[in-house]
């Protein structure tokens, strides 16, 4: 079935590409397969969007934490990091790392509609509890959104908030917490009783997922590069290649 | 051979729900040791929005991820074409106005009921041809058509074919009737007309919603803001509260400009359409404590208040309750209670009848009407007739994003 099969394909890239990442200590290794493949690809795609405003919203912020933390403020690595590197060294690896990882996931996973994510998910061998946890933790942070953006409308439309400041907001925070908690709850509880009573994981995972633009062989192509990209890192960090033929240790491997 | 629609009929906490619940076994496990249980009702509850699954991140996909039960597939989107529906396909559900999340979360039930829905105070928020035309796709494809709803005789019509006897009364002891003896004395009265001049508004990357709403409302008068699900009303209402900010356009009250953006809920105040939206304090009594609190008002003053406005919408015996744990019909009067008592110059009501049967439908306009008798003027969103008449009052009407007063 090749819906099936791309569901592999799509989990075996993403597990090669996340393994490669940790193995590899080369900053310049993965902002190579970062910036030369997997960017491209998603910009294309019609993830494109969502995956800029990731990088405007959490990749770029992380990004310059890391090189503020690190680079500027520490200048030294931790201590029991890989080797031995500047502050600013450790935040290129960190970051490119990160970077990777999340693109990664982004094209494998979050692309998908939540339900066909669901379905790739049951593919992939994942029983019923993972399942449901998987679904559960999927709905919460929109609902989170929701009822934030849906806690700050009704403080301001009763008079609650002083001015209509951000500082305002940041001084009323806590107040937004109890109620947040509470009723995020309260929905999931009145959420999974319309799962359970419209039996919608089960609509889910019952049929295949709709047609996406990408064909069966664009996974066959990734996941082949994602495979080749992980056997370079492994040999580059644990010289492989040196280990079977000794003479190789004379040009670096 | 067209279906069976069956209503219950009865007053609010008459286990109306309770009721509906029980035959769509909403309660009972969906899987048994032969599988799954079949689904012979699908049960619809007037908090719409927890009808949604939650799982979907367009309207679209949301009918998709029912449509894949494969039962009424096709008629679904029949019927979703037809309500308009299919239009809103890359709206994200919960961003829908509440009478098209209601719309949504019906006909997505439809895709997967075997017998039936049942359908729990969830239409009054939308439009009356709507429903009709829903309520006649049910029928042509359902055999039962369970319903509970206070105002099913303005839009059932002729189609009532039983009437069920309502189940003994459970709570109407804890719950007392809407009374319109309430301390409007708090009103923060202007005496002063509350003026559009030019307001446009829309959400990102959206259609314009408002185009240039231009009015003069007087106070001392009740206005019907009537128009299509979808078209702008509850916007227009968070605009006059201040909760959004126009991109142009100017609020005044008489010939003082106002900025309601800038201190929000200080002129108007307004009553969501759904109540969990605006309710969030521990208790009903700190609901209202939030509402009726004033500077340098001494602590028994503040509670008499609390006590009063409890006490006018029937809730004196709930005070220490959260409100979260209260029944939906409950829920929207503490809301509504919380809004009356904010004594706002001008207050918004975006459908207050929900779920509210008639004495509570009567208690209200009464209420409404002293609110105007006091100084404030009070704007009314609701798709009741039967409540519009009873309010008389101006009708302001919203299509297209333009208003015109009737």
């Amino acid at each position: 079935m090749n819906g099936t099969r791309t569901a592999r394909l799509r989990a075996y890239l993403a597990f090669s590409v996340i393994v490669g990442a940790f193995i590899s200590n080369q900053p310049l290794l993965l902002a190579a397969l970062w910036c030369g493949l997997l960017v491209p690809v998603l910009l294309v795609r019609p993830v494109r969007l969502a995956y800029l405003r990731f990088l405007a919203v959490a990749g770029l912020p992380i990004t310059l934490g890391l090189f503020f933390i690190w680079g500027w403020l520490l200048r030294t690595a931790p201590p029991g990091s890989a080797g031995e590197m500047s502050g600013a060294a450790f935040a290129t690896l960190i970051s490119s790392r990160l970077l990777l990882v999340a693109a990664v996931i982004q094209l494998c996973f979050v692309a998908m509609d939540t339900s066909d994510l669901l379905w790739t998910a049951k593919s992939l061998g994942l029983g019923n509890t993972a399942i449901v946890a998987l679904a559960g933790s999927l709905a919460l942070l929109p609902e989170i959104q929701l009822r934030l953006r849906q806690i700050v409308t009704a403080q301001k439309a009763r008079g609650l908030l002083a001015t209509n400041t951000w500082f305002q907001r940041l001084v009323t925070f806590p107040t937004l917490l109890p109620p947040l908690v509470g009723w995020v709850l309260r929905s999931a509880v009145q959420r999974g009783e319309t799962w359970e009573h419209r039996r919608l994981l089960d609509l889910a995972l019952e049929a295949s997922p709709r047609k996406t633009t990408s064909t069966f062989a664009f996974w066959v192509v990734m996941s082949l590069l994602g495979t080749g990209w992980l056997a370079l890192n492994l040999v580059l960090r644990f010289r492989v290649v040196a280990t079977i033929w000794p003479p190789l240790r004379l040009h670096g491997f | 051979m067209p279906g069976t629609l069956i209503s219950l009929e009865g007053p609010n906490f008459s286990g109306r729900s309770a009721a509906l619940r029980d035959l769509a076994s909403v309660d009972a496990p969906s899987r048994t040791a032969d599988g799954p249980s079949s689904r012979r009702l699908i049960y619809v509850p007037p908090e719409v929005h927890n009808a949604l699954s939650g799982l979907a991140s367009t309207v679209d996909a949301e009918l998709r991820l029912h449509a894949r039960a494969g039962i009424a597939g096709p008629a679904m989107w029949n019927i979703a074409e037809e309500l308009g529906l299919l239009a809103l396909d890359r709206r994200n559900p919960f961003d829908l106005s509440g009478g098209q999340q209601a719309l949504l979360a019906v006909v997505s039930a439809s895709a997967i009921a075997d017998e039936g829905i049942a359908l729990d105070c969830c239409l009054e928020q939308v439009d009356r041809p709507l429903r009709h035309r829903l309520l006649q796709s049910l029928l042509q494809r359902f055999p039962l058509i369970y319903l509970a709803d206070n105002r099913a005789n303005e839009f059932v019509g002729a189609q009532i074919l039983t009437r069920c006897p309502p189940p003994p009364i459970q709570d109407s002891a804890t719950f007392g009737p809407i009374s319109s003896v309430a301390p409007l004395n708090a009103l923060v009265s202007s005496e002063q007309d509350l003026v559009l001049d030019n307001i446009s508004f829309q959400y990102a990357r959206d259609i314009p919603v408002l185009r240039d709403v231009s009015a003069r409302l007087s106070p001392g008068r009740i206005y019907v803001l009537e128009g299509t699900n979808g078209s702008g009303k509850s916007t227009l209402a968070k605009v006059l509260c201040g909760a959004l900010r126009p991109n142009t356009g100017r609020v005044s009250i008489g010939h003082t400009l106002v900025r309601p953006w800038r201190e929000p809920g200080r002129i108007v105040g307004y009553h969501f359409q759904n109540p969990d939206t605006q309710l969030f304090a521990p208790s009903v009594e700190a609901e209202l404590a939030l509402s009726t609190r004033r500077r340098d008002e001494p602590p028994e003053s503040a509670e008499r208040s609390v006590r009063a406005w409890a006490n006018a919408f029937g809730l004196g015996k709930v005070l220490q309750e959260h409100p979260l744990d209260l029944p939906y019909v409950a829920r929207k009067r503490v809301a509504l209670a919380a809004s009356f008592a904010m004594g706002r110059s001008w207050l918004i009501l975006d459908e207050p009848t929900l779920g509210q049967d008639d004495p509570t439908m009567t208690g209200l306009a009464e209420l409404a009407r002293a609110y105007t008798k006091a100084g404030g003027g009070v704007i009314i969103i609701t798709h009741s007739t039967a409540f519009r008449d009873l309010l008389g009052g101006s009708t302001l009407r919203l299509a297209e994003g333009s208003l015109a007063i009737v």
